[in-house]
């Protein structure tokens, strides 16, 4: 019983090392690279190859009322994955979803996100064929997430939080987020990262700005301190960490209305910081921090501003349309 | 390079050890100030000192000293940012948003109002609390606002010029941690300026390691604004500026190998075998015991120096740094068709030693 015991224990140690040591990789452009590193979206005619009609339930984890499609894109040449967050409450490009057949191309604007969480068997490299998925959530470590516009109608209103979810605490995700290792190299026209499996996918985090807000053509990045909601002293993170918050958001309204030492309670995911690895990847960097940055889809109700709020709803169309050019209704 | 002047080879090499040492010293400095600032809750103190100078001075309708700080700290909306399961500075938020500031005092001084509150509702509260600084300073506050939300705006201005100040209080008490921090470090490695410009100015060795460790470091930082050098690790030297990430600067193992040639406590010589009966160092004993007897005086003024020198902070002295190599590269005469062919021949000269194996 006891060497039962012990045997299933060497398994289980096993089993968590090989899962630990997991690692895959990936293969980007340089050109690409240097295109996306420092915006906050990408646009895609996307074929829609698997999506299924429901959104997530809403409660934790992977139960965060999302919808994921899994698709094929020329213009990422990866197997990809796009998700509209709190997709319950943009019913128009829910309709539209619903009513995709397997293989249509639709017109899609989001957040550019690669994040190692989807792993596969397989490296992925940019421009080789993509195989047809047959799931919504086939391997990939590139999404479109969040969407901003699908087939022309915007779904900015989703950068809301999630009514109901509980996120990762800031305490548990980001100490996970800032030992996540990785190797980044370059060559002449490619950039490689190779990293094991990301987690905590939704993180509730307060963020303290360390410098100005600074605008690119879809968004606006800024450097911020990240705290626990319930531990205001010690910041989790080891430095401050790039925010990327997208055009015609709430969150992005809100954040240009603080300055340097203000506080915001953000909900938001991460993705890898291209910026910094264009800087890494000049020579081989082994065994070094991932380098990420935290995408804000949402502010705590308790931080937002009446001046932020939506007026109506044809504000807010206007609003999507003239600042993303996205509202193609 | 001749020996005269200033800015000699050896002098200026010298100069160029003794910044690169004070820059590293620094950065060290600064990495642990910042960990110690986390730990003592400075922030924390510091917002509590500010809130307590604001409201403090406003006794409650009995006479209570300390009334309306009490209360302050006993609102739903103060009370829910506390630590739960601790006290005192421990519990306090290190950070208060001007609008929860303004939203509380004014609940405090509307208490006595149910639902909604109005302007004239706020003057009377305000009316109403017994002589002291915080009524004082609301009816001043409120004199020319007229309505409620200006009335709000006012007080949090109020609150933000306190925290200015605060931030200001902050900065000098980090200075203090700094030189605090400076004294531990220099004492702890012995940093004697006095003998570190002794010891490069004897060691050309020494001297050598450093002068290479800073143009490297100097040279890396050139590289980094084109941001096409070597790099494991990235920051933000520019905080403004999320769309410029550079290598980190930290202070490298190499560079630190480096400093070991002039910090550090020299071994203790055993007594007995300190001297030899002629008052010379046997030859056998450890190369500090050859020393001599160290001038406590000369010491003190040495850590002094080191300590004024490293609370500078590393900016400053990474500037100096740059200015000295960059006169150093400029002075450097261009070799001599003898020097360039002596070269050449030492250089052949050790291609053939290395190659003699194979030959």
């Amino acid at each position: 019983m006891r060497s039962l015991h012990k045997f299933s224990r060497t398994v289980a140690v096993l089993v968590i090392l090989l899962a630990a040591a997991r690692a895959e990789k990936l293969i980007l452009s340089s050109t690409f690279v240097n295109q996306v590193k420092d915006r906050a979206t990408v646009s895609a005619n996307l074929k829609v190859d698997v999506h299924p009609n429901t959104p997530h339930s809403i409660s934790k984890g992977g139960n965060d009322g999302d919808i994921h499609m899994a698709g094929r894109a020329e213009e990422v040449g990866l197997p990809l994955v796009a998700e509209i967050v709190n997709a319950r409450l943009v019913k128009p490009a829910m309709t539209r979803l619903k009513a995709t057949a397997p293989g249509t191309e639709v017109p899609v604007e989001g957040v550019w996100r690669i994040w190692f969480e989807h792993l596969g068997k397989e490296d992925q490299i940019q421009g080789d064929p993509v195989d047809v998925p047959d799931t919504s959530n086939p391997a990939h470590l590139f999404e479109i997430h969040p969407i901003t516009t699908f087939g022309g109608d915007s779904v900015l209103d989703s950068f809301v939080d999630i009514p109901g979810y509980t996120a990762y605490p800031a305490h548990v995700a980001f100490p996970f987020y800032e030992q996540v290792k990785a190797t980044i190299s370059a060559s002449d026209s490619s950039v490689t990262i190779t990293s094991g499996a990301g987690k905590y996918n939704y993180a509730e985090f307060v963020i303290e700005l360390a410098g100005a807000v600074q605008d690119v053509d879809d968004g606006s990045f800024v450097l911020a301190n990240v705290f626990d909601n319930e531990d205001d002293e010690e910041a989790v993170t080891k430095e401050a960490r790039r925010m990327v918050f997208v055009k015609g958001t709430r969150p992005a309204c809100e954040v240009k209305k603080l300055t340097t030492g203000s506080r915001l309670h953000v909900l938001g995911i991460p993705r890898v910081n291209l910026s910094e690895v264009a800087v890494m990847a000049t020579e081989e960097a082994a065994d070094t921090r991932l380098p990420y940055e935290m995408i804000i889809v949402a502010v705590q109700k308790a931080d937002l501003t009446d001046d932020c709020a939506p007026k109506n709803t044809a504000t807010l169309k206007k609003k999507g349309k003239g600042k993303s050019g996205s509202g193609g209704e | 390079m001749n020996g005269n002047g200033l800015f000699n080879s050896i002098t200026l090499d010298v100069m160029i050890g003794l910044v690169f040492v004070y820059l590293l010293l620094a950065l060290l400095c600064t990495t642990v100030n910042e960990w110690l600032a986390g730990l003592m809750k400075l922030r924390s103190k510091n917002l509590a000192a500010a809130i307590k100078q604001l409201l403090d001075r406003q006794p409650g309708p009995g006479g209570e000293a300390g009334w309306f700080l009490q209360k302050f700290y006993e609102h739903p909306l103060i009370a829910g940012m506390l630590k739960p399961g601790m006290s005192g500075t421990a519990a306090h938020p290190s950070y208060l948003p001007s609008r929860t500031f303004a939203t509380t005092v004014m609940n405090i001084v509307t208490a006595q109002k149910p639902g909604k509150v109005e302007f004239k509702d706020l003057e009377f509260g305000i009316n109403a609390l017994p002589d002291g600084d915080v009524k004082k300073a609301l009816l001043a506050l409120i004199q020319n606002s007229g309505t409620l939300d200006q009335a709000q705006k006012n007080i949090e201005t109020w609150f933000d010029d306190t925290m200015d100040r605060a931030s200001g209080w902050f900065k000098r008490r980090t200075q203090l941690v700094t030189i605090l921090v400076a004294i531990v470090l220099t004492g702890l490695t012995n940093a004697d300026t006095i003998n570190i410009v002794r010891t490069l100015w004897k060691n050309p060795t020494q001297r050598a390691l450093l002068v290479k460790q800073a143009e490297k470091r100097v040279a890396e930082a050139k590289k980094e604004d084109s941001s096409a050098s070597e790099a494991v690790s990235v920051e933000y030297k520019d905080k403004n500026n999320p769309l410029k990430p550079t290598k980190i600067a930290k202070p490298s193992k190499d560079e630190l190998d480096a400093l070991g040639g002039v910090l550090g406590w020299p071994e203790k010589c055993p007594a007995s075998q300190s001297q030899a009966k002629d008052g010379q160092p046997k030859d056998n004993q450890p190369k500090d015991c050859k020393e001599k007897e160290v001038n406590w005086c000369n010491r003190l003024l040495g850590w002094f120096l080191t300590v004024i020198a490293v609370s500078l902070g590393a900016p400053f002295w990474f500037d100096i740094l740059n200015k000295f190599v960059n006169i150093r590269d400029a002075g450097k005469k261009p070799k001599t068709s003898e020097q360039i062919s002596a070269d050449s021949a030492s250089t052949s000269t050790k291609d053939k030693k290395q190659g003699a194996p194979n030959a």
